[in-house]
């Protein structure tokens, strides 16, 4: 969290992530490359390096499509949700290399423009072996370009988070493509069905682990609510929360979510003004609500962040009765100090 | 994450569940088979110990320029090989040498033409039974013939 830009806020877990993914990244490269020549005497040392890179990256955006869900079903792997644009910026420098290497190599030594030789390289979409797949990777590569251009802060507060993410989204496009770029492509080649297999595996996996996530959101905002007379709706009894920790539930369209820490109760938006995180999953930490996903913090009285950052949510008048907790559907505009329902003994 | 977004979310995942899986299936399913790599076994080393030079050295082709030697077996003076020496670095990359009874023209070869092997310095190429015919020069990138030759009418010794 910061209330200025710069181009990476770098702190001791950022370090720690970047030189663990830097060192995995050069480790998969010489192991790899190793491998290669061991086991075929004659791979050309150009072509090695475009696989290696090319397979990085598709390693690399694997693990970067099954964070988020992981994180969804299971909070432990919040820590690698932590720095997942440093991820996907890295992911993409590789996938350019990857192809500014393979149009030197490919397209780059005839008498044709290498861009223009990419289009029209393999031109019959009809024959499977014929497939322009070049072009699959150029449109995801674009893709990848955008998002790793309008991965900063700077980027995420001026577009604001909902189309960021909307943005962002293009990633399971360009996922898509990319299936089509290696299936394609080096999969046409590659005849060894341990290859398949792997990028078989790896797509149900992404494709489960979505899917096992969507279903569990799903259900939570599927639960119903009671309406009382006043209007409030009754979200939870004040047992079903933890102390310094929130339950999450949908009223009026949104998620919300209801705190509890010092013998009182607050409700907030659940989503965090930065990147659209769950406020619900994180906890009170030095009297801050504090998101999982990046740490950004907002009072839950007030929604607001504290001195001197900026962010606001949207509040909701809350209050118990008999050990039962209702929730004005209504919002409060953001950054409204709501006082605290406090909990009966 | 918002709601809408949620929503959108599950919707993309939904669609590309059924959708990626077939792709790749399609792939894997409609892959042609591999052609084996290198030259088929009488292509690739047709080296026959048993051959010795027969007649003079003979220049195939002035532009590149390429030296040739016949080879042909003990007491036969018709050639059964011919092995191509001082090789002109020539400008068109991966040239193939072929055998045919006529030089065909400039752009296509002739139907009957009977692929030697690949121009390279030192290699024993083996010729058909016919003593008689044109060696061409073809270059299958561009699909144009670079250069040919009537095999001359070769004698034994000097």
């Amino acid at each position: 969290m910061s209330n200025f830009y710069q181009a990476v806020n770098w702190n001791r877990q950022k370090r720690i992530y970047d030189t663990t993914l830097a060192t995995g990244v050069l480790l998969y490269l010489a192991l790899f490359t190793a491998t290669t020549f061991a086991l075929d005497p004659n791979a050309t040392a150009e072509t090695t390096l475009i696989r290696a890179l090319g397979t990085c990256a598709l390693l690399l955006l694997h693990l970067i499509l099954c964070i988020g869900p992981l994180c969804r079903l299971n909070p432990s792997f919040l820590p690698l949700l932590y720095n997942r644009r440093h991820l996907g910026v890295t992911m993409f420098i590789l996938a350019l290399a990857h192809a500014t290497f393979a149009t030197i190599q490919f397209h780059a030594l005839g008498d044709v423009n290498p861009l223009v030789s990419i289009l029209i390289g393999s031109a019959d979409a009809r024959r499977v072996s014929q497939f322009p797949f070049e072009l699959a990777g150029v449109v995801a590569l674009g893709i990848l370009f955008l998002m790793a251009a309008t991965s900063h802060d700077f980027w995420l507060a001026n577009l604001t988070a909902p189309v960021w993410k909307a943005l962002h989204m293009l990633v399971y496009l360009a996922y898509g493509l990319l299936i089509v770029h290696v299936g394609f492509g080096a999969l046409q080649s590659e005849t060894d069905p341990l290859l398949a297999i792997l990028l078989g595996l790896s797509l149900v996996l992404v494709l489960g682990l979505h899917l096992a996530a969507a279903f569990k959101e799903r259900r939570l905002d599927g639960e119903m609510r009671t309406t009382g007379s006043d209007g409030y709706v009754e979200v939870c009894t004040v047992n079903d929360i933890r102390e310094g920790r929130a339950k999450i539930a949908l009223v009026s369209g949104e998620r919300i979510a209801v705190f509890r820490y010092d013998g009182r109760i607050s409700c907030v938006s659940n989503v965090c003004q930065h990147q659209n995180g769950p406020l619900g999953e994180g906890r009170i930490v030095d009297g801050c609500i504090t998101c999982p996903w990046h740490g950004y913090q907002y009072r839950p009285d007030t929604g607001a962040s504290p001195p001197p950052f900026t962010e606001k949510i949207p509040t909701f008048n809350v209050r118990v009765s008999q050990g039962r907790v209702f929730v004005d559907p209504k919002p409060n505009a953001p950054g409204t100090r709501v006082e605290p329902a406090v909990i009966e003994d | 994450m918002i709601r809408r977004l949620r929503a959108r979310h599950r919707v993309m995942i939904l669609l590309l569940t059924p959708i990626l899986p077939v792709i790749l299936l399609v792939a894997l399913v409609g892959r042609s088979p591999v052609p084996p790599t290198g030259l088929p076994r009488e292509l690739a080393d047709p080296r026959d110990p048993s051959l010795v030079p027969v007649g003079a050295e003979w220049t195939l082709l002035q532009s590149p320029r390429i030296q040739a030697r016949f080879l042909a077996r003990q007491g036969d003076s018709t050639p059964a090989a011919i092995v191509l020496d001082q090789i002109q670095q020539p400008t068109l990359p991966d040239l193939l040498l072929y055998w045919a009874e006529t030089a065909g023209d400039s752009t296509t070869l002739p139907a009957d033409a009977l692929l030697l092997g690949p121009l390279e310095a030192g290699k024993q190429l083996k010729l058909p039974a016919s003593n008689r015919g044109y060696l061409i020069l073809y270059s299958l990138a561009h699909r144009e013939r670079v250069g040919f030759a009537e095999l001359p009418l070769v004698r034994s010794g000097p």
